[in-house]
């Protein structure tokens, strides 16, 4: 009796692998600046626009095991607990956790849903501008960003 | 219901806050300052483009100083005597690069002719013939015409090329405290070193000197192309952080580089309570676009093209 529900529970996650490539953002909403400060300045400077879009875009992997999410850019990474809202509709849920330069700065809440391997999402960042060098948490500062990303489904 | 009312106006808030960005900082509008006394229509750092700046009206006059020989501090963009715009007296060509730094003002004034040949960068710029201008003219200039304008004095120190901060600021901030103008100024430098040196003096002479580190500080030696990838992939990634190297030199703002700006670094740089600066921005458009941003200034060498 204990065996099959122990196989059940264990498989799938032993059976998976620990760290899996999800997808590639090419618009991610962590920062999320990119289309609400620097897309608006791509007539008058597009080469720091382009370098600034490239900075932007994010490397995603999960860790299936714990529903884990982790993604990286230059200009931010991030760790998020992802969720789905309702076991029928294909919408996801995040909570975690976004630093620069791996320097934990603040919150961020997604919401995504999956169209085939195209990824949409939107979310929240609340988060100081502390850096390495000026490790300040005083302000803070709230960041909407809107995410479209490529890769395998959940 | 009262609560649920209450409720509504904190979302809305927080709406308002997301959507509008209204957490940062609201100004009454940039100034705007003419980039070396507006180089897009005279001269650049000439007598003429000073007298013209200040005939003009411009909120800020933004110039660059050289020390020469006798540590008197001259209008110049370079440690040496401009070699495509300047000749000597007779009117031959300078050939090589000859550091300002070698002449006495007289000699300076007497052996070169700055302005007489037009400049390539600012094809409708007027071409007007002139000596070096001395920051003692243009002091007297400023206290004979009372104009209400602010001076941005931009220090050209530089290591290996000239004398040190420590001279540079003493030999300008004596200048302009001793003249008692009613103007405001203030100094600007990409040098950490420069900034502390304007500092340090204001705090041994009791005088409230206002600062500006230049972003981003640009080596002769290097790419400039190189230079400018890595900085702005280290501003982005916070390897590189400009408001920090203001704060640790106790400047009171900082003068960015428009194209390396963002909206973020500007409004870390307001939180930190730095007074910032944009340069160098010459089309109509992109003038327009970043004076809504919330900065202190806009330089352009156009100051009468903003929209």
């Amino acid at each position: 009796m204990i065996g099959p529900v122990l196989t059940a529970l264990t498989g799938p996650a032993l059976a998976a692998p620990f760290v899996r490539t999800e997808r590639i953002d090419v618009l991610s909403e962590d920062p999320g600046t990119f289309v609400f400060d620097d897309l608006p300045r791509a007539a008058y400077t597009p080469r720091s626009t382009v370098l600034r879009w490239l900075e932007q875009v994010r490397f995603v992997a999960t860790v299936p095991r714990y529903s884990l999410v982790l993604g990286a850019s230059v200009a931010s990474q991030s760790i998020s607990y992802r969720f789905q809202v309702h076991p029928k509709a294909p919408v996801y849920g995040s909570a975690g956790i976004v630093t620069k330069l791996f320097l934990p700065r603040g919150l961020q809440l997604g919401a995504e849903t999956w169209a085939g391997p195209v990824r949409l999402g939107v979310g929240l960042q609340v988060h100081s501008d502390a850096t390495w060098a000026r490790p300040d948490y005083t302000r803070w500062h709230a960041q909407p960003g809107i995410g479209i990303g490529i890769g395998r489904k959940p | 219901m009262q609560e649920i009312y209450r409720i509504e106006g904190r979302v809305l808030n927080l709406l308002a806050i997301v959507l509008f960005g209204c957490n940062e900082a609201v100004t009454d509008g940039p100034i705007v300052e003419a980039h070396r006394g507006a180089a897009g229509y005279y001269p650049q750092n000439s007598r003429t483009a000073m007298l013209a700046s200040l005939e003009d009206g411009w909120d800020g006059i933004e110039l660059d100083i050289v020390l020469t020989a006798d540590r008197v501090p001259v209008l110049a963009h370079d440690p040496w005597v401009h070699t495509e715009l300047c000749t000597t007296a007779s009117g031959a060509s300078i050939e090589e690069r000859v550091r300002i730094d070698t002449f006495r003002l007289e000699e300076l004034q007497e052996g070169f002719l700055c302005g007489g040949i037009a400049d390539p960068d600012f094809p409708n710029a007027a071409v007007i013939a002139e000596p070096i201008m001395a920051l003692d003219e243009l002091i007297d200039e400023l206290y004979l015409s009372q104009a209400e304008v602010v001076v941005h004095l931009d220090m050209k120190y530089e290591p290996g090329w000239t004398t040190t901060p420590d001279d540079y600021a003493a030999e300008v901030l004596w200048r302009w405290t001793a003249a008692d103008l009613p103007q405001r100024f203030y100094i600007s430098s990409p040098w950490p070193d420069m900034v502390e040196a304007a500092e340090d003096w204001g705090r041994r002479n009791a005088w409230e000197v206002d600062t500006s580190l230049s972003w981003p500080l640009v080596r002769r030696e290097r790419s400039t192309i190189g230079q400018a990838l890595g900085l702005e992939l280290g501003a982005t990634s916070g390897s590189e952080d400009p408001v920090a190297q203001a704060l640790a030199v106790d400047a009171d703002g900082m003068n960015i580089n428009w194209e390396l700006a963002s909206r973020s670094l500007v409004r870390t740089a307001r939180d930190n309570d730095l007074a910032v600066q944009l340069w160098t921005l010459n089309d109509p458009a992109v003038l327009e676009h970043h004076a809504a941003w919330p900065v202190d200034a806009l330089i352009t060498d156009y100051p009468g093209d903003l929209p």
